[in-house]
């Protein structure tokens, strides 16, 4: 395990050197620089204008030699100031991080609330009326887009009973209350879909585990439903689900801007989206590789929890 | 009879002597000087102001920084102007007209045009810098003044609201209170860029500390910046030291940026927020019949739907071309279709600045569609079979300018004309008017204080907003010699005759001007939009709550 441990740790290093390349490449790809942004909003685009700036924020230097200087300082801890705001980068991202962490994590929690019970009755009702209510939520979860259920979680409240989420980010340690007022919603909005993935796949899992012999032992030992369905499949069924859960979670890290937007949450989504619209190379740099060493760190640690669930499963 | 005593020729010669002396007296006093005009935001409070709170304002974004010097963004000169001042102002606040650009004092109690170069201001007594480090609260003078201006025409600065004042040629400061600004030529943009949005006094402190004022903002302001959480809010508190010492009335403000608008909105019904940024018709409407107690004003007017063609990109260097492509665009059906009616025509200069736009009626007559006058002169130009072309445009500005560019695509298929609809983001579509490598491009016109933002920027050669990539020096001398013309009468009429030209060149196209509406609670009282987009008014403004 030990060996495996480190051979991962050290595969990282090759995966965020390329996750580096790609993150410093592709918004260089993408027509228009921060320069246009700054100067070009009345349209004051003079060549000279245009020179003077780009050598003031070194974009003047080749490709290759801004990206060996950046990696430079990332070695160094340093990813760098924000070319509008001119705070640092890594300290922008720290401050955002607990915004998409408490999001991702309460969606998480809210999807699997909402998943193990409804799997659960789901496969041991196999093709009962409750079967199908649960497979038709899950289609309705997977179907119903993410922005339409947070926009209507916002409007029908404000419109039916004249109430709406705290307005302005509180955070948990300033006000545990409000905090969970204003995360409530987008939370359930964003465990919905995640809830319709999880409950199919314990549904299947689920299904499978009950066709095992030592199930069939359980219940020729007469013990009762509840038992044999938490204590003993329950259990070996939520293996494989905890790897989705994990992938789940990594995805949600990244993939929370719509309801960071919807909800005025300041998350590192919104973070992200702000940086690509406004070219701010340094900053959309950094989140792009935070996000993606927090993904492969959750990864690894989903693959290490899979192992130490699951004893059959020994990495060399 | 005795001869009249010495007492008596002594009393004579004394009094003829105090005549004298008191005529010479009033012929050497100095002449009263005119009052100082109070600044615009002066005056004791009506009696039921009610003192106190923080305002809630829902805003659709962040300000891209908080240098007021390095962005043209509205956003960024909104928080500005709680924290800064300029040394003249607009009349804002309730019973004021959204669209009065008269220049009033501010940090300046008075000024006098001495000659067509010259202008001489008297900077207001007693007002201080905000009291936080390194200011400290100390007074403001002449020489911030002078710091502030030439540090925002300095080409280091590498500021886009330069040009508003890079006619300046020297500034004086005969002493603390003076401040004497040559310009190289006459200008009579001048007063009105010095009272713009742009021409902050800022503190020089700040520049040689951090190089610029993207940190932190420390100004002379009614309300004193806190802290900026990039993606969640700004906010401000009340400046016990403001020079006019009645307001704020405010503790303090807070910006909170909320980018969807049905949270806003949501905000606004359920009372959270106290008032939000600009929002579209058609949910203004509705939202004021599901709560009539709500505020909104409609005014005059929003940023423009505008648009600009290529005239380096055959056919469209062509004139006939060009009058082809407008004759086509039906604008009143743009307007009733997408805006519910709720805009008004407009040409080259929007009805933003009213004693300088063409007359309705006029522009009506002239923007009348009509496919057969446009189909000959697409033939005249050796064009009758239509031709292929192109409109860059973005959604950054939302869906409506979208739906307005492929409603234009379909107009001008009606004459043969196919344009394809190529959408791109915002940086991308800044790019293509620095590359000049666009052919038809529509997005939101830019608003200007002075009809010489909408004519000189544009059109002049070698102008640095001059993206259709025209050079017309018979233009060129008409432009340079409005910016002379000091009276308002002469100056009006010449602008409105280039106007009319520019208009038939059709080197831009303008579809319309929108009716803004701007929500605010009931109980936000003292406050009135203004077509600036600024918020001086909101040391005016008070909670009746």
């Amino acid at each position: 395990m030990r060996q495996y441990l480190l051979k991962r740790l050290l595969l990282l290093v090759p995966v965020l050197l390329g996750v580096s390349l790609v993150a410093f490449g592709i918004i260089h790809l993408i027509p228009g620089d921060v320069v246009v942004l700054k100067l070009g909003e009345g349209g004051h685009l003079r060549p000279e204008e245009i020179a003077r700036l780009r050598q003031q924020l070194g974009l003047d230097r080749p490709l290759h030699e801004q990206y060996l200087v950046w990696v430079a300082n990332v070695l160094r801890g340093d990813l760098g100031t924000s070319v509008w705001t001119e705070k640092p980068v890594l300290a922008e991202i720290v401050r955002r991080l607990p915004v998409t962490a408490e999001l991702a994590l309460l969606a998480m929690a809210a999807a699997t609330i909402i998943a193990v019970p409804a799997g659960l009755v789901s496969a041991a009702r196999q093709d009962s009326a409750l079967d199908h209510l649960a497979r038709l939520a899950s289609i309705l979860g997977l179907s119903v887009p993410g922005f339409w259920l947070g926009t209507a979680l916002i409007v029908f409240p404000a419109i039916w009973f004249g109430w709406t989420p705290p307005i302005g980010y509180v955070s948990l340690v300033e006000s545990p209350l409000l905090n969970l007022q204003q995360f409530a919603l987008p939370a359930l909005a964003l465990g919905a879909a995640q809830s319709a993935t999880l409950t199919r796949m314990i549904r299947s899992s689920m299904l499978e585990v009950l066709h095992q012999d030592y199930i069939r032992t359980a219940w020729a030992k007469g013990l009762r439903e509840r038992v044999v369905l938490t204590r003993h499949a329950l259990k070996n069924a939520l293996i494989p689900v905890i790897t989705l859960a994990g992938n789940q979670l990594g995805f949600l890290l990244s993939g929370t801007v719509i309801m960071e937007q919807i909800f005025a949450l300041p998350g590192i989504g919104r973070l992200t989206l702000d940086a690509i619209l406004q070219r701010d190379y340094p900053q959309l740099q950094g989140n792009i590789l935070f996000v993606a060493s927090a993904y492969v760190f959750i990864n690894l640690g989903v693959d290490l929890l899979y192992a130490w669930l699951d004893p059959r499963i020994k990495y060399a | 009879m005795q001869p009249r005593s010495n007492f008596t020729h002594r009393w004579a010669a004394a009094a003829a002597v105090l005549a004298i002396a008191a005529l010479a007296g009033c012929a050497t006093q100095p002449q009263p000087q005119p009052q100082p005009a109070p600044p615009a935001n002066q005056g004791a409070p009506a009696p039921q102001v009610k003192r106190g709170g923080i305002i809630k304002y829902a805003h659709t974004g962040d300000a891209p920084g908080l240098d007021p010097y390095l962005t043209l963004a509205f956003r960024s000169q909104q928080l500005a102007s709680l924290a800064y001042d300029r040394l003249l102002t607009f009349p804002s606040g309730e019973g004021t007209d959204p669209d009065d650009l008269t220049p009033v004092p501010s940090l300046a109690e008075s000024w006098n045009q001495e000659s067509p170069t010259s202008y001489l201001f008297k900077i207001r007594q007693g007002v201080k810098w905000q009291n936080v480090a390194p200011l400290n609260g100390r007074a403001l003078d002449s020489s911030d003044v002078k710091f502030s201006y030439e540090h925002l025409v300095d080409p280091k600065t590498n500021s886009p609201n330069a040009y508003l004042l890079d006619v300046i040629d020297k500034i004086d400061t005969p002493d603390k209170y003076t401040v004497r600004i040559t310009t190289k030529k006459p200008y009579a943009p001048f007063i009105t860029h010095v009272a713009s949005h742009f021409a902050w006094i800022i503190p020089r402190e700040l520049i040689e500390r951090d190089g610029n004022l993207n940190k932190t903002m420390i100004g002379t302001g009614p309300f004193i910046f806190e802290e900026f959480e990039k993606g969640n809010k700004v906010v401000f508190k009340r400046n016990p030291d403001y020079f006019t010492t009645e307001r704020p009335y405010l503790d303090g403000v807070q910006v909170l940026v909320i980018p969807d608008e049905s949270q806003r909105v949501a905000g606004l019904r359920t009372g959270q927020l106290d008032m939000g940024y600009q929002i579209d018709i058609k949910t203004a409407k509705s939202l004021q019949q599901s709560k009539p107690d709500l505020v909104l004003q409609k005014f005059c007017c929003g940023a423009p739907g505008w648009g600009m063609m290529g005239v380096t990109h055959p056919p469209l260097d062509k004139v006939e071309v060009r009058q082809a492509i407008s004759l086509a665009m039906d604008r009143q059906a743009i307007i009733d279709s997408q805006l519910d009616g709720e805009a008004l025509l407009y040409g080259v200069i929007p009805p933003t600045l009213p004693q300088w736009t063409l007359p309705q009626d006029e522009l009506k007559a002239l923007y009348k569609p009509n496919l057969e006058k446009a189909r000959d002169l697409l033939a005249k130009a050796g064009l009758g079979n239509g031709f292929k072309t192109e409109i860059l445009t973005t959604a950054t500005y939302g869906p409506l300018i979208v739906n307005v560019a492929q409603i234009i695509a379909q107009d001008l298929k009606k004459i043969g004309v196919d344009a394809e609809i190529k959408q791109v983001e915002y940086a991308g579509f800044l790019k293509a008017w620095a590359d000049h490598s666009f052919q038809l491009a529509y997005g939101l016109g830019q608003f200007a204080f002075d009809p010489d933002g909408y004519t000189t920027g544009p059109f002049r050669t070698g102008s640095s907003r001059n993206n259709v990539g025209i050079s017309d020096k018979a233009l060129d001398a008409r432009l340079d010699e409005q910016q002379t013309i000091m009276d308002l009468p002469k100056r009006k009429a010449f602008i409105q005759s280039l106007e009319r030209d520019l208009l038939q060149q059709n080197y831009e196209f303008y579809i319309y001007s929108p009716y803004q509406f701007e929500p605010r609670q009931s109980w936000v009282k003292g406050w009135s939009a203004h077509a600036t987009s600024a918020w001086p008014q909101m040391a005016l403004t008070w909670l009746a709550k």
